[in-house]
């Protein structure tokens, strides 16, 4: 190693940032890959503290952890109608643009049609239906753009629905999660864990399990 | 194994991973009286006093420097099966101790195997092992277990009820 390399600021004069001369480069290619630039940047610690920080940290330490690391449930929240719901994000594949599935003959209800995603055809259902949740006309047509399809995949079986809008993948506590309130429509009660306030927004998180065995004996 | 490495002074001394659960800055402690001079003190850890011990005045005779690289390694404190001290908490039961020391910014990978006994057996650092080459130099094992004195750690741990 070349005493150029040695010094405190070599990526200034014969790194990337100088002329670029330095053996090294050949063998590192940028000087963040360097091992001198690391031991520079490392101390930069030697340093004494900045004001306040201590305290901060004071506070931090002294606190018991809120949440128990990996006990958080990762959930996908999405609204149907006027309701937002949630499925652990863990089942999901999927969140693609919508599209009109393909009606089958005499199957109704919770069976919307199939639709075709990425050259697959997958069975797509109506959560709407199966849970009962009544869209107002005037919702029907507003809104179209935030429109999607889900994809989420549960033992196997790949299932397709359409929801109005996505909001977006929330880490929640699961001890967090409420009764319902009896104000909720019954039929959503069934299939749900608890309900969870996100920004305001009423959240019933979906029962993974009572969902879709239920959609399972509606296809039968 | 990967190791945690700080440093005393100039020297270089690793920490197994496995007994580390967090490193923590070097927050402001509070004084505990009529301990030691390495017992630096005390801070509330998630709720629990926690005592920490400043590894440059246990080895150096000088207290660490007061830099943001400073920090303080939290590690599960064997508590030994025998001799346990009377009132002390029960045999085998893990506490939390911090360990006060400098530049603590890097961690490395090593074979438990690489560390060779040091051939200087220093009696008042019992703590401090075998000798292993990295790419700056020769690092030594700190063994936690034998980091205190008997009297010390009934002082540190005694029984809270």
């Amino acid at each position: 190693m070349s005493e150029a390399v040695r010094s405190s600021d070599c990526w200034q004069t014969v790194g990337l940032s100088g002329d670029g001369s330095c053996e090294k480069l050949k063998e590192v290619v940028h000087c963040r890959n360097c091992e001198t630039f690391a031991a520079a940047g490392r101390r930069l610690l030697d340093r004494p503290p900045p004001e306040g920080y201590l305290d901060v940290w004071t506070r931090v330490l002294a606190e018991e952890k809120s949440a128990q690391h990996g006990n958080e449930l990762a959930v996908l929240v999405f609204r149907l109608g006027q309701e937002w719901l949630a499925l652990p994000a863990r089942l999901l594949k999927q969140v693609t643009h919508p599209r009109a599935p393909h009606r089958i003959p005499h199957h109704s209800g919770a069976v919307a049609g199939m639709a075709n995603v990425d050259g697959e055809l997958h069975l797509c259902v109506s959560l709407q239906a199966l849970l009962k949740i009544e869209r107002p006309e005037a919702e029907r047509q507003s809104d179209l753009a935030q429109r999607r399809l889900i994809v989420v995949g549960k033992e196997g079986d790949d299932w397709v629905f359409a929801v109005d809008e996505v909001w977006r993948v929330v880490s929640l506590d699961p001890s967090a999660l409420q009764t319902p309130p009896v104000t909720l429509a019954k039929s959503l009660e069934n299939y749900m864990r608890g309900v969870v306030e996100l920004d305001g927004r009423r959240v019933a998180v979906l029962d993974e399990e009572l969902l879709f065995g239920a959609l399972k004996r509606s296809i039968r | 194994m990967l190791a945690l490495v700080f440093c005393l002074g100039d020297e270089r001394y690793a920490l197994e991973c496995s007994q580390v659960v967090e490193v923590a800055p070097l927050v402001p402690l509070r004084k505990l009286a009529q301990a030691p001079p390495y017992v630096a003190g005390v801070f509330v850890y998630r709720g629990k006093p926690v005592p920490v011990l400043d590894l440059c005045q246990m080895t150096l005779g000088r207290p660490c420097r007061m830099l943001m690289s400073t920090r303080v390694i939290l590690v599960k404190y064997p508590a030994p099966s025998v001799g346990a001290p009377p009132g002390g908490r029960p045999a085998g039961e893990q506490q939390v101790l911090g360990l006060l020391a400098e530049r603590v910014t890097e961690t490395t990978q090593c074979e438990p195997a690489a560390f060779a006994p040091a051939g200087v057996k220093a009696d008042a650092a019992p703590y401090l092992g075998g000798l292993a080459p990295d790419g700056q130099g020769l690092m030594q094992s700190v063994q936690l277990e034998k980091l205190l004195p008997e009297d010390v750690r009934a002082l540190l741990f005694q029984a809270t009820d």
